[in-house]
């Protein structure tokens, strides 16, 4: 291989870092959701399976749910919300 | 330092197809492994087979074709049965088999590639049988009362939920209406909603289900009112809804409870009655329903910061409602919401019930102790009912809390509360006393026996306690008292009473249950002591005959006496005494017989009268009739040689019938073979008739009738022809030649295009025909219409469909590729179910065409059914992971490349230094 296209391969390769660098720091701004338990909520209503940023909390005023426990849900203490490095997350296996 | 990378990116590759292989414990359930560690030789498991792919490129694999791709399924199929053996294999799916395997055929199933996965083939739980006995339903089941069983029976229970599926075994038939649809809209019956969520066919099931299990209130009938969505939510607004529609039609279903297993994201310490749902539950409560509601889960869904022990959600933290907590049947620990609200619990935890489509499913929540209190509830209303008391719904709550088993939560809530019992709850309430009946010695009776053996029988619907036997002489003294102590449902005491004297007593039972209820049998009974009894052996009492009969009398007198004559007695029914003889007799015990021509009709009376040597003398009594007049017969319609133009023609046949003493019973013959018989004949004339259908062809028929003693007569015969019709023309008309009550109608294929609409009676039939790529005849067959559903066979496929209101179904019955016929079921008129047929000209989507060849011997109820099949069946492709490993490929061949060139100018380097090196 000639000098001038490893040159050109390393080019592209910084380039690629560059960019990913900068999409990973836009990312990770966009995805801070949380800085606490507390600011986050259940996704839905009624079983919930996930967690989101209390900006993204569902309205949840004069709903009714069914009253079982569905599995793999947060249903019954199965699981909570939590804040892990910034990402809202469900703890599973609280009881 | 590039060593080291390169040494990364291989170690990076290896990891990628680390990862990406399977061990086996990503193909084998856990349990199976379990089993077989523990050493059971044949585990029961279900194996998923991996859809087929193949290859087309380097980077995307693709679907097969639908039919290449069955058949490489049941290629695979038959490959896996071939190994495990056939009498291994317990059932073939679509895409599993359920089978039981030894460990060597694990390893074999383990590698082979078509496995996607084992699963442990779990054993399901006994369905309710623990919580149902748990809050004493199946004791309360055996209490009868009024000849009815305490099942709930005439009482309905409003399941407020996410709808029903009433085509589930265990809940067919007990629905008194299609599911009531409320959400997001005016209530109203809708056929063709079942359960989209699955929670309210649970609950239904706990309820009231009767067949493979037994839900609590078994005898009580449901109504689905579906309130919540297919993610089983909704508001306050459709709950409200369902609750007025329960309040509005309490008469006409026998509403009596509203089970609610539903609530919102709150704890209450204080009764919440200004809850938007309130009003509505008091509304429910003050017409007698009683609202039971789920107290709720705790931290459910999207509900953060409940505490469990503060109190229980909203509706029911409302006063008037019926809150229920869960409690686990196994051990009776207590679970989810309570607190100072008062509660009642019921079994919550791993209930086994109905699921939605079919089968049985376990799942725990205050949702699942609800319905039991609801179906406790309907049985307390049915024994209420039936014992004449009255409740109101706080005096219920307070019977069944006062009778439940303690539960102790001092150490949670702080609280005591009370688990549901409602065997207690009724025996509480017993107010009924217990049965009596005097067996023997039998009413008025005549006994030269001076020792008798009295004989009561006693029931009760809870528990006896004692029976006393009392024996009064003539002068009303009481001459005997015995007690017995007696226990159960059912006893039969005898009592003994010795040295008694000639004369007249009279005797009776008192029985006493548990809770101090007492009676005595309905009246006393009679007992004559005496010298001398008589018997009148024959005929029996009440006789009718057509045949003199000749009269049998006994007597029997005490030892050391004899008797001496026995005096036959025969008066006319104005008593005028027509007949007399008197036979000497002789012994302690002898027989005579009597004869008599009678020659006129009508009712006597007959008797003897016994003497013996010491001039006591003794009386029976008995009737008998005499008639030899048959009964007389008038026929009225239809006339003579009537005819009808019909494929099935319903006819009424007319007469009257007339007898001078009685009459048993009148037949219609027809074809001198009898066709129906009436035997409620209560007058001595009267008109009646007989209807019946005929195809076509020639009758003759009459009448005949029987009188009680025997006598019969036959009408004079008519006849009457039925012929089939010419095929009825038919766009707007009505019924053909005379009044035919069965019409054929015969569309033309003008009005198929634009659709033929018919009301129809049951067995009426729609001719027609279709034009499509072949032209074929067909016949239209109402076959029945019952509880909003029509039955209806079209010919010459046949098929068979079953609609409800509403409900219309596509057909290809001349080609298999595409749909000719459209058939719809517009709704009732008149008693009458209105029909659209059309002919449609659609083609049929291929897989659709290849799941109904596939699916021959499974019903598929719509094209939105096979849709979903499809999806099932085949899946769609996923192209996000075709791009994920796109991706990755290309990144591995960047990779790759990029360490082939680092190495070449390693090595070029190398040489370049080697160069230098030698050539300085």
């Amino acid at each position: 291989m000639k000098k001038r296209d490893l040159i050109i391969l390393w080019i592209i390769l910084g380039l690629l870092g560059v960019l990913f660098y900068f999409l990973n720091e836009k990312i990770n701004d966009t995805l801070v959701e949380c800085y606490s338990d507390s600011d986050c909520v259940a996704n839905s209503c009624c079983h919930a399976s996930s967690c989101v940023s209390k900006s993204l909390k569902p309205n949840c005023s004069d709903i009714f749910c069914t009253m079982n426990c569905q599995s793999d849900t947060m249903d019954c203490g199965q699981g909570s919300c939590g804040c892990v490095k910034g990402k809202c997350i469900v703890n599973w296996g609280e009881k | 330092m590039k060593k080291y990378f390169v040494i990364f990116c291989l170690i990076s590759i290896f990891g990628l197809i680390i990862i990406n292989s399977e061990s086996y414990e990503d193909k084998i359930d856990k349990k199976v492994l379990d089993d077989f560690k523990n050493g059971i030789e044949k585990v029961n498991v279900i194996v998923k087979l991996k859809e087929p792919l193949e290859n087309k490129g380097f980077f995307v694999q693709s679907e097969k074709s639908d039919k290449k791709k069955l058949l490489e399924k049941n290629k695979i199929k038959s490959e896996i049965i071939n190994e495990i053996g056939e009498e291994n294999i317990n059932h073939v799916f679509n895409n599993e088999i359920s089978l039981s395997l030894s460990i060597h055929d694990l390893e074999l199933l383990e590698k082979n590639n078509n496995v996607d996965y084992i699963w442990f083939d779990k054993s399901l739980h006994a369905f309710l049988q623990g919580s149902v006995p748990y809050v004493n339903a199946t004791n309360t089941w055996n209490v009868q009362i009024s000849g009815f069983n305490v099942t709930g029976t005439n009482e309905t229970i409003c399941i407020l939920d996410t709808g029903v599926d009433f085509t589930h075994p265990a809940l067919n038939g007990k629905n008194l209406t299609c599911v009531i649809d409320c959400f997001e809209k005016a209530c109203v019956e809708n056929c063709s909603v079942l359960d989209d969520h699955g929670h309210g066919t649970h609950v239904a099931g706990i309820a009231g289900a009767s067949t493979y299990i037994n839900g609590v209130a078994v005898g009580a009938n449901l109504i689905g009112v579906k309130v919540l969505n297919y993610q089983g939510s909704g508001t306050s607004t459709d709950l409200n809804r369902g609750i007025d529609w329960c309040i509005a039609n309490k008469n006409a279903y026998n509403i009596s409870v509203i089970s609610m297993s539903l609530g919102d994201c709150s704890n209450h310490t204080t009764y919440c009655n200004s809850d938007p749902s309130a009003s509505h539950i008091d509304n429910a409560t003050n017409n007698n329903i009683s609202v039971i509601v789920a107290a709720g889960n705790g931290n459910s869904g999207g509900c953060t910061g409940i505490t469990v022990t503060i109190g229980p959600s909203a509706p029911a933290c409302v006063q008037s409602a019926v809150a229920v907590g869960a409690v686990s049947d196994a051990d009776s620990s207590i679970y989810y919401q309570r607190g100072p609200l008062f509660e009642l619990f019921a079994p919550g935890i791993n209930i086994n019930s109905t699921k939605a489509n079919g089968g049985f499913e376990s799942l725990s929540g205050t949702s699942m102790s609800a319905p039991h209190v609801s179906g406790i509830f309907a049985l307390f209303k049915q024994f209420l009912r039936l014992t004449n008391q009255t409740k109101t719904n706080n005096e219920i709550k307070a019977v069944i809390n006062n009778t439940g088993h303690l539960l102790d939560d001092t150490s949670g809530s702080g609280y005591n509360f009370s688990i549901v019992d409602i065997y207690s709850a009724i025996y509480s309430l017993d107010n009924l006393a217990p049965n009596v009946t005097l067996i023997s010695p039998s009413n008025s009776l005549i006994s030269i026996n001076f020792n008798q053996t009295f004989v009561c029988n006693v029931t009760d619907e809870f528990l006896l306690s004692n029976l006393i036997f009392y024996l009064w002489n003539s002068a009303g003294n009481l001459i005997n008292q015995t007690s017995s102590n007696i226990s159960g449902l059912v006893n039969q005491s005898s009592f003994n009473v010795t040295g008694l004297s000639s004369g007249i007593y009279y005797w009776n039972c008192l029985g006493n249950d548990s809770k101090s209820n007492s009676a005595y049998a309905n009246s006393n009974y009679t007992l004559t002591i005496g010298n001398l009894s008589t018997t009148l052996n024959s005929p029996i009492n009440n006789t009718y005959t057509n045949q003199n009969l000749t009269f049998n009398c006994s007597g029997q007198t005490m030892q050391g006496a004899e008797l001496t004559n026995l005096t036959f007695y025969l008066w006319n029914s104005t008593s005028d005494l027509i007949y007399n003889l008197t036979s000497n007799l002789s012994g302690e015990i002898n027989s005579t017989i009597f004869s008599y021509n009678f020659t006129d009709e009508g009712n006597y009376f007959w008797n003897c009268l016994t003497i013996n040597n010491q001039s006591n003398s003794d009386l029976a009594n008995e009737n008998y009739t005499y008639d030899i007049t048959s009964p007389n017969i008038t026929l009225i319609s239809p006339e003579n040689s009537a005819s009808y133009t019909s494929s099935s023609q319903s006819i009424t046949f007319s007469y009257n019938v007339s007898e001078n003493i009685n009459l048993s019973n009148c037949s219609l013959i027809v074809n001198d073979a009898i066709s129906l018989t009436n035997i409620s004949i209560v007058n001595l004339s009267e008109t009646q008739s007989f209807t019946n259908s005929f195809i076509p062809g020639s009758y003759n028929w009459n009448i005949n009738c029987t009188d009680k003693a025997g006598n019969i007569n036959y009408s004079s015969q008519r006849s009457f022809t039925v012929t089939a019709p010419a095929v009825v023309a038919s766009s707007g008309g009505g019924g053909g030649g005379g009044s035919p009550s069965v019409s054929i109608y015969a569309p033309t294929s003008n009005d198929l295009l634009v659709g033929y609409s018919k009301e129809l009676k049951e067995k009426e039939q729609v001719k027609f025909t279709i034009t499509g790529l072949e032209k074929s005849s067909h016949t239209l067959t109402l076959n029945s219409l019952k509880n909003n559903k029509v039955n209806i066979t079209i010919k010459s496929e046949p098929i068979n469909l079953l609609l409800g209101i509403g409900e219309s179904k596509k057909l290809n019955v001349t080609s298999n590729e595409y749909y000719d016929l459209y058939i719809k079921f517009e709704g009732i008129k008149n008693n009458k179910a209105s029909i659209t047929i059309k002919t449609i000209f659609e083609e049929i989507n291929p897989k659709i065409y290849t799941i109904i060849e596939e699916n021959k011997s499974e019903t598929l109820d719509s094209e939105k059914e096979i849709e979903e099949k499809i999806e099932e069946d085949f899946g769609t492709f996923d192209s996000n992971k075709k791009v994920f490993y796109f991706l990755l490929i290309l990144f591995i061949i960047i990779f790759i490349l990029f360490i082939i060139l680092n190495l070449r100018h390693y090595q070029y380097n190398q040489e370049m230094k080697l160069l230098k090196k030698f050539g300085s």
